[in-house]
């Protein structure tokens, strides 16, 4: 009987260690606030290992440290927005300019656009494909492969727009923050609308997108909230702490950095 | 070829007279007055929208020294007032970019920094 119980001691003891020794599940959490003093962000995306945000109030395009110091700025920039980057270059949009320019080492490059912009709100590339929110013609504009085609147009219906302010490519989709109907708008490269996310989330202005990690992160501007769905649309977190007018999302090496406008700083999350 | 005394009177009368005529329109030129022009607004505190205020209000012909407060949800901008727009103009510019006018004001001194009307 002795030897009984002590089997079955035995036997719970390694449950127990075996239990405690489970990965657990990976989730964000809250990890620091950096300051950006002076700074009033629009736009963060990381470029050659940097990290760069379109501060608007100043019409500059700068890179900081992980302290919020200023390492380098760009100036006189027509009120930047949502920027896009790739491992050498910036693709910035100037809302007051109606034009978007591209950023590198070697200066300031025009980029030619057979239309006509009213206020290019984001910008984003992938390989060769290149997409601007058009904020005040209710539109993206999308240029892949030597052709351009609009998507959207003025209203509240699913596959319209009103007033986007940001746009991400993925490897097969379109991702719209439609700002003032207050959602996140998903459409595929032939321009057909997709699905609809954060319609029910009482959204007060979507600001901002990103998409990473099989994960779409949406800035609720007015909402003080950073909310993040599954790619089909299904609500996993809601940080409503920490968060001051946020305009946008940066996921880097399991890190999530969120621009607060109003707050001129950077709120991190870790996913861990 | 000769020129005769009479010649050279008519050439010293016209200078003189364009000397004056020149003078006279510098002279008679008043310098030229400004309207200062606040436009006030709800729901500016959005950067998208204050600046896209700002940047329709620049097409005003004229408009300089265009301000935008997202705190008090003002533009404050002045345009030499031979150039001075109507009010249902500025309230179209405001309209066409999202916003309901609540005030515009006109005034030919210009407004205290962070002036919030009445």
């Amino acid at each position: 009987m002795k030897c009984l119980i002590k089997r079955l001691s035995l036997f719970f003891v390694v449950l127990l260690v075996l239990a405690g020794c489970q990965p657990k599940p990976k989730q964000w959490r809250y990890i620091r606030t950096i300051p950006i003093s002076g700074i009033g962000p629009i736009g963060i995306v990381q470029a050659a290992d940097n990290l760069w945000l379109s501060d608007v109030d100043n019409n500059r395009v700068v890179t900081v440290d992980k302290s919020g110091s200023i390492i380098q700025e760009i100036n006189a920039i027509a009120r930047p927005m949502h920027i896009a980057g790739t491992k050498d270059e910036l693709y910035i949009p100037q809302f007051g300019a109606d034009n978007v320019i591209r950023w590198d080492a070697e200066g300031i490059h025009s980029i030619a656009i057979a239309d006509t912009l009213d206020a290019p709100g984001g910008v984003d590339v992938n390989d060769d494909r290149m997409a601007i929110a058009d904020f005040f013609n209710h539109r993206v504009l999308v240029y892949a492969q030597h052709q351009s085609y609009s998507i959207g147009g003025e209203g509240h219906d699913n596959g319209q727009l009103y007033y986007p302010t940001d746009v991400k490519i993925t490897d097969s989709l379109l991702y719209i923050a439609d700002a003032y109907n207050n959602r996140v708008e998903v459409y595929n490269y032939s321009g057909k609308y997709v699905r609809t996310i954060g319609w029910q989330e009482s959204i007060k202005v979507a600001a901002g997108v990103e998409v990473a990690n099989n994960q779409i992160f949406i800035t609720d501007f007015y909402g003080n909230r950073l909310l993040i769905y599954d790619i089909y649309g299904k609500l996993l977190y809601e940080f409503s702490e920490y968060l001051d007018k946020p305009t946008d999302a940066l996921w880097a090496n399991d890190t999530l950095y969120v621009a607060n406008f109003k707050g001129h700083s950077l709120a991190v999350f870790a996913w861990q | 070829m000769k020129i005769t005394t009479l010649q050279q009177t008519k050439v010293w009368v016209i200078l003189v007279t364009l000397l004056v005529l020149a003078n006279t329109s510098v002279w008679a030129q008043e310098p030229a007055s400004t309207t200062y022009i606040q436009v006030r607004v709800d729901g500016l505190s959005c950067p998208f929208c204050a600046y896209g205020l700002e940047k329709k209000l620049k097409k005003l012909e004229g408009a300089k020294n265009l301000q935008i407060s997202l705190e008090n949800g003002m533009a404050t901008f002045e345009v030499p007032t031979n150039k001075k727009p109507e009010k249902a103009k500025v309230e179209k510019i405001v309209t066409d970019a999202g916003f309901t006018p609540r005030e515009i004001k006109f005034s030919s001194t210009p407004f205290k920094a962070n002036e919030v009307p009445n």
